[in-house]
């Protein structure tokens, strides 16, 4: 066996133990939602033969693409239970990262294969949103295979399949999330600046298929939409100007997984008492990636050499292979520069941002990162680059892996992977069917008024009903809360104190009270 | 590099001119727009201004008037806002200090501030509000407005007569900051006090006890068993 090949193995080995730990504790630990039961629906009725145009709205209520449905169909025809949908998730981010790092292992130097193995192994936000089943949450996977085909073109750009390939794959990436729209640009600024764009009729092949890999949304908004009935979309272009930059670096930095509550998250993770520490312990990794990411596009820039490109001479490198760069180690950094530019067009955007809108920077940002200790020739600066690498994969390994084990001490009882034990708890205590409670030091979710109640209900009521019901307690209600939050909340004690449960249950880490009738 | 400078240098006389030149009929407009958005209507769920005689001066970086009557938006009965009858300023002016952190500086002939009577239990030194609420899926937009709009400025109140429900109660001195996204601090004659925005609710906490105002979602579990 080569070294090469050994050292995979030993990555692989590494790699298996470290994300089966996370992914085992985290998984069970996340939130089931609408967005989720219409995933399965919508999945199912393309199943039924019922073949959908669009997918879902958005928060914007604009309709989404349907890809994410039709890529789900062999999952979802094979089982539509919740809990494996989110592993899927899981496998694929695992594949891209393999195979991204394969290629760098093969191609790259050792240097880079390190660095990018231990960025994806710790970065929390590409960690976390790897754990469940979210349109979105594919991205990484689609992107990760649009690299191995853009980088097998920049070796080889006779081999044109992978030109089109790599745009396929950017075309699914953009569907998931239509933020991913600048790699698109980005890839076209690549393939300009390095003298790689196809001869003309691989283009027009290329915008048909795009167009055709698009065209069930397009056909709908333009044949079967009602637009009378439409709701006024939102929005919020020219509006929120430091709301891109603040995404951006929470997306970074990993600040927002320290908050219990988050828009689109649902329950986070609860981080009491350590919330302010892991902020600025977070805050800190966060700032300094953003240094790297800086230097590393310096680097870039430098190595692209505009002197040679004027307005006058730009009509030029829109030609089929008009002064390619055929040296690798020269496109390999200015490809990775060139696709991350144009994120910074969303600065000036001053549209409404949310971390999860930058997942299309998952794995972009730790190949552009890879690429600066390599690049730099002096001794001092290199061993500064490395130390801020090292400083970061500690900082956000440690949050990634403390928070997953702090999930699976103290998760929330209505998390996905924890209903069947409130169902067993029901099921032996109870003879009749309680109103159940979340409390959190929001407030009250209820099982049976709310959305959340309804989304709760989809999984815990089939959970229940396996069970063989022995309970005798008259439960009119039960109260469920985690331990800390007695701790955490003088408001939850002074409500509860006036309660006088039946029986009081703990179960991981929770509190499980039972009202009866008072 | 010099004639950059040089364009710059003349760029910036000739905006100084204009402006000093035109000081008069740019305060003018400014007043109008003032004046013009403080009487729109811009719905139920926002407050409603009556004034008299307000005035911008542009290069006194002021804004001077008669009367300001603030009238709270109404919202759900118990809601925290619909407890603030009114908020009525008198003979006030209102100067900018351009610095590192921007300060208001207001100085006003009277103020008036009229409000329920909140009622409270008492549980280990809180106050918590048995009359009133807070809603988050409003007031949060009203903090997140008021913390981007003034997340970087310093408020300075000083008023002769301070009136709480018609009763005068002298001079005062109230100075406020955003000490950060959550938090409003608040100096009324050297003493301090914070409103703390919290997931359960609004924490207003001061020397001597704390007081607080349950989100809705508490509220009606809670207060309303």
């Amino acid at each position: 066996m080569s070294k090469r090949r050994a050292l995979f193995f030993i990555y692989i080995g590494i790699s298996i133990c470290l994300f089966g730990g996370y992914y085992y504790c985290t998984i069970p630990a996340n939130s089931f939602s609408g967005d989720h039961v219409y995933l399965i629906e919508n999945t199912k009725e393309i199943l039924g033969g019922h073949f959908r145009l669009v997918g879902m709205r958005n928060s914007r209520l604009q309709w989404t693409f349907p890809i994410i449905n039709y890529l789900l169909i062999p999952l979802i025809a094979f089982t539509s239970n919740a809990l494996f949908l989110y592993v899927s998730t899981s496998v694929t981010y695992v594949l891209g990262i393999w195979s991204l790092s394969w290629i760098l292992l093969k191609y790259r130097p050792f240097s880079e294969f390190l660095i990018f193995a231990s960025l994806s192994l710790t970065h929390v936000w590409s960690l976390f949103y790897s754990s469940f089943l979210w349109p979105p949450n594919y991205i990484p996977f689609f992107v990760s295979l649009f690299f191995i085909c853009f980088f097998h073109y920049l070796r080889n750009s006779e081999n044109v399949w992978f030109f089109h390939g790599a745009s396929l794959f950017l075309n699914i990436a953009f569907q998931l999330h239509t933020m991913s729209v600048v790699l698109i640009f980005g890839f076209v600024l690549a393939l300009t600046m390095l003298g790689k764009l196809p001869r003309y009729r691989h283009w027009f092949l290329q915008v048909g298929l795009q167009i055709f890999l698009i065209s069930p949304w397009i056909i709908f908004h333009l044949f079967v939409i009602d637009w009378g009935k439409e709701p006024e979309y939102h929005s919020s272009l020219f509006k929120h100007f430091f709301s891109p930059a603040q995404a951006f670096m929470n997306y970074l930095s990993g600040t927002g997984l320290t908050r219990e509550f988050s828009r689109y998250l649902f329950y986070g993770t609860n981080t009491f008492p350590y919330e302010k520490f892991w902020f600025a312990w977070l805050s800190i990794g966060g700032w300094i990636l953003l240094l790297l990411l800086i230097w590393g596009l310096w680097n870039g820039h430098k190595i692209l050499n505009l002197k040679d490109i004027n307005w006058i001479k730009i009509r030029y490198h829109l030609l089929p292979y008009y002064h390619e760069e055929t040296d690798i180690n020269r496109a390999y950094p200015v490809a990775v520069y060139c696709l991350f530019l144009p994120v910074l067009l969303y600065q000036f955007s001053g549209i409404y941002m949310e971390p999860h809108y930058f997942q299309f920077l998952t794995p972009l940002m730790f190949l552009l990162v890879a690429t600066l200790p390599g690049q730099i020739k002096h001794p001092t600066k290199r061993k500064i680059a490395w130390s801020c690498i090292l400083v970061i994969v500690i900082i956000q390994g440690s949050f990634s892996y403390w928070r997953a084990a702090e999930e699976h001490r103290s998760p929330y009882l209505d998390d996905i992977g924890y209903t069947q034990v409130l169902a067993k708890v029901v099921a032996e205590q109870c003879k009749d069917n309680p109103q159940i409670r979340f409390v959190s030091n929001s407030g009250f979710k209820a099982s049976t008024l709310s959305n959340d109640g309804k989304w709760f209900r989809f999984r815990f009521d089939p959970e229940l009903a396996e069970f063989d019901r022995t309970g005798t307690l008259h439960c009119k209600l039960l109260l469920i809360f985690q331990n800390k939050l007695l701790e955490k909340s003088p408001i939850v004690n002074w409500h509860l104190r006036l309660l006088k449960p039946v029986l009081k249950l703990e179960v991981h880490n929770n509190q499980i009270w039972i009202i009866g009738d008072q | 590099m010099n004639k950059i400078i040089i364009f710059f240098v003349i760029l910036l006389l000739s905006l100084s001119s204009l402006i000093i030149f035109y000081q008069e009929d740019i305060s003018a407009k400014l007043s109008e727009n003032l004046n013009r958005n403080l009487e729109k209507d811009w719905g139920k769920d926002h407050p409603k201004f009556i004034k008299y005689n307000l005035k911008v001066d542009f290069l006194e970086l002021s804004i001077s008037w008669d009367k300001l009557n603030i009238l709270a938006p109404v919202f759900p009965e118990g809601h925290f806002i619909n407890s603030i009858k009114n908020i009525d300023s008198s003979n006030c002016i209102l100067e900018v200090s351009l610095a590192l952190k921007i300060k208001l500086d207001t100085v006003c002939e009277e103020i008036r501030i009229g409000f329920d009577i909140y009622e409270w239990e008492l549980y280990q030194n809180l106050n918590i509000s048995k009359s009133h609420f807070i809603i988050f899926g409003h007031d949060r937009n009203i903090f997140e407005d008021l913390y981007g709009k003034q997340g970087n400025h310093i408020v300075t109140i000083n008023t002769n007569n301070l009136y709480i429900n018609n009763t005068n109660q002298g001079d005062y001195r109230i100075e406020y900051y955003f000490q950060d996204e959550n938090t409003i601090r608040i100096n009324i004659n050297k003493s301090d006090l914070t409103i703390k925005r919290q997931n359960e609710g609004l924490n207003i906490h001061t020397v001597d006890s704390d007081y607080f105002f349950l989100n809705s979602n508490y509220f009606k579990n809670t207060m309303k068993r």
